[in-house]
């Protein structure tokens, strides 16, 4: 697997864990680095304003809440955002219409091709 | 009286159309006009000359004409409106009025009977009563209220679903102007359109859509149907109230949302499943025998969530389904204790998979490997909420190796719960088995941690 997110710092946000843990392992295989995973929005807020990011990894609703939030304030400071989601494209609040969707359950090839387009620098 | 007279007399019978017989005081039939004789099916010839209960084999043998003609004729010289009701051998029932007159001619008694045969206006009376009972009974078994409107749109009647609906009385509904009922509640815009913008021009409309508020009743969607009894200058309205109906679809769209959401999580769930147990094998074989009891785990843990109603697990539940599969019986090989507690899906599904590997563990290296090695499970909550539970495994022997094999099942034992519920969790292998502790907040949502506390006092 070609590691085009070697130097890239990501953070994953996803309250299940299987899921969180599959995902990790996916950007380590592209050679990225991983900020978390954490499960609980806090956590990742945190993270954010704590951590260097080229990018993010959001899953849309977590435990009674959805990461809007925090998407919102990433895409503020210029952080590329990626959404993850189980519910059907199209039912994602329109202001984030340019925002790229992972459908669950991932597929490598679809999220290699967002991951290139929406995060990698490239190469200097 | 003379012949001119009886002729005279005779062409005024022929010319009314009423059935009219004229008789002797002897009861013999002396005329009989033509509407007589077309509406009994006789000829004048049988008629003539015979005495009244002879006639037609006796059919005029009628008790009530009897009791006319012997007993009220004796004190009255004239009767009207006197009811028969007779069955005829060769016409069948009537029902007739018969106005009686006696008077004397020549010396003699004689008797005029005019019959005024009112058998098809019964009938159609009959007709219309049961048409009308008809009508009546079929408005109040619908259970759509129904209005019954004149032109100006005054409410005739109601039928009893309206009134039970829209908690009325007749009192108040009944000669009101529709826009007056229950303090101008149906004073409504899209209701004053239908009925005289569009009911004018078609002579009915169908599921005309109102949202309203009513007081008391709250935000009702309603359904409109309306036909124009043009004959009747009346119109009906029917009113079915789809408010339910539109929540129970909106429920269900939320519940499909929902599931769809589900499905494609426990999806997600299964791919990362083969994917971490396929980095942890070496060949097809191996990763098959460890991906199969996951899968199950994370079927199990399914079944825990889909049995309950509310969603809700009862925590000794799936220690018990856990242990259970891997074969380990309770009281021999495994000892749970500790308060009656429900956990919401998430919590469940995190707990499970958790209490799923530490089982494994515990018959692939541990404590259920070895003959006389139990497990003791234990868990408590405090009044802030904070779960915590024990799992301490006696008798097994836990070699060094174990000790390095930190797969993937210690990786979900330590990170899954407090990945997804936050807190902590412990796990330390001893050498006689695994030891781990793990606590988390509980959801005050439906954790009803709040309930049992004040219960049990654990």
């Amino acid at each position: 697997m070609e590691r085009f997110l070697d130097k890239h710092r990501l953070l994953i946000l996803e309250d299940d864990y299987l899921a969180a843990l599959d995902l990790q392992q996916l950007i380590e295989d592209f050679g990225g680095t991983v900020v978390g995973p954490v499960g609980r929005l806090e956590q990742a807020v945190d993270l954010s304003r704590s951590e260097e990011l080229d990018g993010a990894i959001l899953d849309v609703r977590l435990n009674g809440s959805t990461s809007y939030p925090l998407a919102r304030e990433l895409i503020d400071k210029g952080v590329p955002v990626i959404f993850l989601t189980g519910f059907a494209p199209g039912s994602m609040e329109s202001e984030f219409n340019d925002v790229p969707l992972l459908s669950k359950p991932l597929e490598i090839r679809e999220t290699e091709r967002v991951l290139r387009k929406t995060v990698a620098r490239p190469r200097s | 009286m003379n012949g001119s007279d009886q002729t005279y007399s005779a062409n005024i019978l022929a010319t009314v159309s009423q059935p009219i017989m004229v008789l002797t005081g002897s009861l013999e039939v002396e005329n009989v006009n033509r509407a007589f004789c077309d509406t009994f099916a006789v000829s004048e010839d049988e008629t003539r000359c015979r005495m009244l209960y002879d006639l037609g084999n006796g059919q005029w043998d009628i008790p009530d004409l009897r009791r006319l003609l012997q007993d009220v004729l004796r004190e009255h010289n004239a009767v009207t409106d006197f009811r028969v009701e007779h069955e005829f051998e060769s016409i069948g029932k009537r029902v007739m009025l018969l106005n009686a007159r006696r008077m004397e001619r020549a010396g003699e008694d004689r008797i005029v009977l005019a019959i005024n045969d009112i058998t098809e206006r019964e009938r159609q009376r009959h007709e219309l009563e049961g048409r009308r009972e008809f009508a009546e009974k079929l408005i109040d078994s619908i259970r759509e209220g129904l209005l019954v409107l004149d032109w100006d749109l005054r409410v005739q009647s109601a039928n009893k679903s309206f009134y039970d609906k829209f908690q009325v009385s007749p009192e108040e509904t009944e000669g009101r102007l529709i826009y007056e009922l229950g303090n101008g509640q149906w004073d409504i815009p899209e209701l004053r359109e239908a009925l005289e913008k569009i009911l004018p021009q078609k002579w009915a409309f169908d599921d005309y859509e109102v949202e309203h508020e009513f007081e008391g009743l709250g935000r009702r969607i309603m359904y409109l149907n309306a036909r124009r009894l043009d004959h009747l200058d009346l119109i009906i309205l029917a009113i079915r109230d789809v408010t339910e109906q539109r929540e129970h679809e909106r429920r269900q769209h939320v519940f499909m949302r929902e599931l769809q959401h589900r499905v494609k999580n426990i999806l997600s769930n299964v791919r990362s499943l083969a994917n971490q147990t396929r980095r942890n094998s070496t060949d097809l074989g191996g990763f098959f025998t460890a991906f199969g009891p996951r899968l199950a785990a994370l079927s199990r843990a399914q079944d825990l969530l889909l049995k309950s109603p509310d969603e809700d697990v009862e925590f000794a539940e799936i220690v018990r389904v856990e242990l259970e599969a891997v074969g380990a019986e309770r009281g021999k090989t495994y000892f749970a204790d500790g308060p009656i507690l429900k956990l919401p899906p998430r919590d469940t599904q995190a707990v499970a998979m958790a209490l799923h590997e530490l089982a494994t563990n515990a018959g692939k290296y541990g404590a259920l490997k070895v003959k006389g090695g139990h497990i003791d499970i234990s868990w408590q909550f405090d009044r802030n909420g904070e779960f915590s539970f024990h799992w301490l495994e006696h008798g097994a022997s836990i070699t060094e190796t174990h000790n390095n094999r930190r797969g993937f099942g210690s990786d979900i034992i330590e990170h899954s719960v407090p990945h997804m519920l936050g807190g902590t969790s412990e796990y330390t292998l001893h050498r006689d088995g695994a030891e781990c502790r793990i606590v988390f907040p509980l959801q005050k949502r439906s954790a009803l941690w709040s309930d049992f506390s004040t219960n049990t006092g654990s």
